[in-house]
């Protein structure tokens, strides 16, 4: 089974391509619309000791574009998203 | 020598161009704006919660709760087209981007969804039109009612906004629990979704034939219309919701901009049309400066937040898929005929305020360079605030 992201490239997507060895913590944010994927994303990775990956799930087309600013504004590492069947996953590395 | 061959690399190369990648928020902005013009000249501006009222009489009116005489059936309403045909466009252009999928959110945020559509079909009646008719299309048309709407529109999705911080600090739960997606696109190859998509667009493209053919011309000529937001909609995801929340919120000023300069290019077109007397000065000109604007526009500021769509943001969310959306649209119906209802029975409609058109006041000079000025104002915050962080709240 792979989870490599082969549906249409965009200019937003495949991120990262890094190989994510551990999620720490899993954030569903699925059926959710903007701005609560980001929204619930920034508080928990408050939770999370640096160093730690977060996953996020998420199905609102938006989260693509929302995350990538996010990831931005905030400085923590948007090491890799996939998308399958629908559903966009987040993997994010807490940076300081 | 020549070798011919189809090539499904560049076939694939436009699709990806159209629907494999957003399209840019600011030109879209603008097309937007454009658009509006070329609606007001063939008819009226650009308005939602017409629609959305239209349908809630329908609903009323088939369970035998409303009797009107002129009642005009859906399909048949200027307002209630352009609204399907935005629905439908939204539906095309997100299968033909494999974007679509029936999205069940969580109960809570189900409710939000409703809640949000009532108070917006509340505060589109007070205001005299939703965020696009109350708000877009009345400053364009230089209407004071529409710039009262204007800053109720900050203060409603701000204190919208404190309540959704609110609720996910002190009842996270609400926004969590069980979501379902159904007909998602498969992660492989293009699949049955772009297949669909050209199918919706061809009977989109049919329908005003038909329109046409049965002696409505002018119905087809709204479905277009509609159909164009709704493509233009979808592809670039252009907010109206973020252009007020997000300063508040994160501080992106993107979609801001945005719309302002959207909104400064339809009032130039309108004001050209006003101007050349192909419209009566008059027109879109509401009775609701200052109270009904600015009291509509805070509920209406309210409910945009918590439903995460507008007027048009509800409809081509809806089109999306995303369920939540689709209570906001029924709530938004219901909410726009009853509080309709309520403040024709209780005579209120008219104490909502005056018709303003500005150029009465002060000139067409002064009134287009004062918009102008608002605009750029708006413009100009939104990006110092965007460096500064200074008004954000995350």
């Amino acid at each position: 089974m792979s989870d490599t992201e082969d549906r249409v490239t965009s200019t937003a997507g495949d991120v990262g391509g890094q190989t994510v060895d551990k999620v720490d913590v899993t954030l569903d944010c699925r059926g959710l619309l903007c701005p609560m994927p980001a929204l619930k994303t920034s508080t928990a990775i408050k939770n999370l000791k640096v160093g730690q990956v977060l996953e996020m799930l998420a199905t609102d087309p938006g989260a693509k574009p929302d995350m990538l600013a996010w990831s931005k504004r905030t400085g923590h590492e948007l090491v890799r998203m996939v998308e399958e069947s629908g559903v966009l996953k987040f993997y994010i590395r807490k940076t300081a | 020598m020549a070798h011919v061959t189809t090539e499904p690399g560049a076939f694939r190369e436009h699709y990806d161009m159209i629907f494999g990648q957003p399209w840019p928020v600011i030109p879209a902005a603008l097309l937007v704006g454009t658009l509006n013009v070329f609606l007001f000249a063939f008819d009226r501006p650009w308005t939602a919660s017409d629609g959305f009222r239209n349908w809630g009489d329908w609903l009323f009116q088939s369970m035998g709760l409303l009797h009107r005489q002129d009642l005009i059936s859906p399909f048949l309403y200027s307002g209630s087209i352009l609204n399907l045909g935005l629905l439908m466009g939204a539906l095309a252009a997100a299968l033909l981007s494999r974007e679509f999928a029936i999205r069940v959110a969580p109960v809570g945020e189900l409710f939000k969804g409703g809640v949000g559509g009532l108070l917006m079909g509340l505060g589109a009646n007070l205001a005299f039109g939703c965020n696009i008719g109350g708000f877009f299309s009345a400053v364009a048309a230089l209407s004071m009612s529409g710039v009262a709407m204007m800053l109720g529109l900050v203060v409603g999705s701000y204190l919208g906004l404190k309540y959704l911080l609110w609720e996910l600090e002190r009842w996270p739960g609400f926004s969590t629990g069980k979501s379902s997606t159904f007909c998602a696109p498969r992660s492989s190859g293009l699949g049955w979704q772009p297949v669909l998509g050209i199918l919706t667009l061809l009977l989109l493209l049919l329908l005003p034939f038909l329109y046409s053919r049965l002696g409505y011309a002018r119905q087809a000529g709204f479905l277009l219309f509609g159909v164009a937001f709704g493509l233009v909609f979808q592809r670039s995801r252009f907010c109206l919701v973020r252009a007020f929340r997000e300063p508040f919120m994160t501080g992106e000023a993107e979609h801001t901009r945005a719309a302002a300069l959207a909104l400064t290019l339809s009032m130039i077109g309108f004001a050209i049309l006003k101007a050349m007397d192909l419209k009566d000065a008059t027109d879109w000109v509401f009775a609701g400066f200052w109270t009904g604007g600015l009291v509509g526009g805070l509920l209406f500021g309210l409910g945009m937040v918590l439903a995460g769509g507008c007027g048009a943001g509800s409809i081509w969310r809806a089109g999306e898929g995303h369920v939540k959306l689709w209570v906001a649209v029924v709530f938004f119906a219901v909410g726009g005929s009853l509080s309709r209802l309520i403040l024709v029975q209780t005579q209120l409609l008219q104490k909502l305020g005056t018709a303003v058109f500005l150029p009465n006041l002060v000139g067409w000079q002064w009134a287009m360079l004062l918009v102008v000025a608002l605009m750029v104002s708006w413009y100009v915050f939104a990006t110092w605030n965007e460096r500064s962080r200074k008004f954000s709240l995350t």
